[in-house]
């Protein structure tokens, strides 16, 4: 054919081939494994997800909630928290998911501290309960390891050349890891 | 070569390169991975216990309360086929009281029953029935029972003898409406498409209880969905990535069609450069000097004859042919400009499929699945009309219908 016999096409169509196998068939690999890590981070194993936990710790923020409202109606940080709580609703990624649940731990423990020092006994044993409760999800998100062990696989792989000129321009960066 | 030629050549060319992006793209296309979406799960949601219809999550009720609970639910269960559920919560999280309660209806799957939930730390409470069971229990009946069993126990704090007087009026309701219109429908004209629940009862009440469970204040279910893509960034990143590797190929393509080399330079005359160089007209000294005639040398011998001396034979008196560029530029080839070869009707995104990069697949959803509920009976609701969400085959005998939708509720605030 005359165009392979073309120097200036031979050049395109090689570097075309360069480019095909680095970001289409590298992407495509490092993306089906950041898949698999937000599977595990939605499905994870035997009924138990980091996701489920997010959320049921998200029930027990939302106790808290309750409870300053009533308390501490005019606590900044007990509006951060409900704000907080709507934007679980908008979240959709783990990045998301951990941006707020770091939000929401140090609100929540302000929140704890000024219902320790303003509010009455009964209502800080409450609020303490539910923040109790709370903590106890965070563990339980620290210790899952079919999605905490995936992400760390993944940012391994994410962090070399060129993976991570794939990712960049792929959008497939690093995930979090809940520790 | 003619323009035909050209054509078909440069033509040839953009198919190609159209070709190859067009594949690039169907193949990240096709890498997107669609996740299957998956319904919103009941998190927060008290889970059911393996046997008896009471949950005291929030630990206001004595266990021989509890015991004694369980033991009038079981045989109203085995009686009338209807499940009475008693939950206490401190909280109901970022549920309100009432969606709680058609929570628990979901989350449990309960058919044909009633939910009655205290939330001690909002010092409220909610009852929901089914939609069957709503034909026969009005919410005014409902709340009848809650202010006259629940409310004085309740507001004193003492739970667990307002749990104890509103459950058993609770059941005591339900077995004499099942007494009066469950078992017979057609005679005394029930409706709600009431079965023959004699037979159905006594079969159904011994399927009695709700199916096992954990006592884990879970929900169930499978988790919302996540997104598995940064959606529109990531989307972005990948079209910027195709424009790129698009734009560097046209690059090539370009800076190739300039310098193509489609065979031996053609001189249509003219200046050249490296080719031969003709001399200016006039010679290398100048337009005005011409260059002496050429002379023809003598004969060998004495003189000429017939020739008359110096005289040139033939030929101008120039030195060469006169020179002029024939050609519209002096480049090899033909004399017309090379055409730009991006001028030619390409355009940037025929025949691509460019694709949705990859495709979430995953909405994020509501987390909680809202659909409309009938009203219930609640200290706090004003058990405005909500109709009832789904429809589920009963699984137990008698009862009194409705098909696993909602009644009417009715709660402490009115």
């Amino acid at each position: 054919m005359k165009l392979c016999k073309n120097r200036a096409a031979a050049y395109v169509i090689c570097f075309a081939a360069v480019v095909f196998s680095v970001f289409v068939l590298g992407g495509g690999k490092l993306s089906n494994r950041r898949q698999e890590a937000e599977q595990a981070f939605s499905e994870g194993e035997n009924g138990y997800s980091a996701y489920l936990d997010l959320m049921e710790s998200r029930e027990y923020a939302a106790n808290l909630v309750r409870i300053a409202k009533k308390a501490l109606p005019e606590s900044k940080n007990y509006k951060q928290a409900e704000q907080l709580l709507e934007e679980y609703e908008e979240a959709g990624t783990p990045e998301e998911y951990y941006e707020i649940m770091e939000a929401m731990s140090s609100a929540l423990l302000e929140l704890q501290e000024e219902l320790k020092e303003s509010a009455d006994g009964e209502t800080f044993a409450s609020a303490d309960k539910q923040y109790v409760n709370y903590n106890a999800k965070m563990s339980n998100l620290k210790f899952d390891d079919s999605y905490n062990a995936k992400a760390k696989e993944y940012n391994a792989l994410c962090g070399k050349f060129p993976a991570a000129l794939i990712g960049a321009v792929t959008g497939n960066g690093p995930l979090p890891v809940f520790e | 070569m003619d323009m035909e030629q050209k054509r078909r050549r440069r033509y040839r060319k953009i198919c190609g390169i159209i070709g190859i992006l067009a594949l690039c793209a169907g193949i990240l296309g096709a890498g997107a991975v669609c996740a299957p979406e998956r319904a919103a799960a009941a998190i927060g949601i008290v889970s059911e216990p393996e046997s008896g219809f009471v949950v005291d999550e929030a630990g206001v009720l004595k266990a021989a309360t509890i015991a004694q609970l369980n033991e009038i639910g079981e045989e109203t269960d085995y009686n009338t086929g209807t499940s009475v559920v008693l939950i206490t919560v401190e909280y109901t999280g970022t549920y309100e009281i009432d969606e709680y309660v058609d929570q628990v209806f979901d989350s449990w799957e309960i058919e044909d029953g009633l939910v009655l939930v205290m939330a001690i730390g909002d010092e409220d409470y909610y009852v929901m029935p089914s939609a069957g069971l709503s034909n026969y229990l009005s919410a005014s009946d409902m709340q009848e029972i809650l202010d006259e069993e629940l409310e004085p126990d309740f507001a004193a704090g003492d739970y667990d003898a307002g749990a104890k007087k509103v459950y058993e009026a609770f059941c005591e309701k339900i077995e004499e409406l099942y007494d009066a219109y469950g078992s017979k429908p057609e005679e005394n004209g029930g409706t709600s498409g009431n079965q023959s629940a004699s037979e159905e009862g006594s079969n159904g009440g011994a399927d009695s209880g709700l199916n096992g469970g954990g006592n884990e204040t879970t929900g169930t279910a499978a988790a919302k969905p996540v997104n598995t893509s940064s959606g529109k960034a990531r989307r972005g990143n990948i079209l910027l990535m195709l424009f790129l590797v698009m734009g560097v190929i046209l690059f090539f393509v370009f800076i190739s069609s300039l310098f193509r080399g489609g065979g031996s330079r053609r001189r249509t005359g003219g200046y050249y450069y490296g080719g031969h160089q003709r001399p200016p007209h006039g010679g290398v000294f100048g337009p005005g000097y011409r260059t002496p005639p050429r002379r023809t040398p003598p004969p060998p011998g004495g003189p000429r004859a017939g020739a008359p001396g110096g005289r040139p034979m033939g030929g101008p008196g120039y030195g060469g042919r006169s020179s002029r560029p024939t050609g519209g530029l002096g480049y090899g080839g033909s004399g017309s400009r090379p055409g730009n070869p991006s001028g030619s009707g390409r355009s940037s995104g025929s025949g691509w499929n460019s694709g949705s990069g990859r495709s979430s697949g995953w909405s994020s959803g509501s987390g909680r699945s809202s659909g409309t509920r009938s009203s219930g009976a609640g200290r706090s609701s004003s058990g405005a009309g909500r109709s009832s969400s789904g429809s589920r085959s009963s699984s137990r005998g008698g009862g009194f219908g409705g098909g696993g939708s909602r009644g009417g509720g009715t709660g402490r605030r009115k």
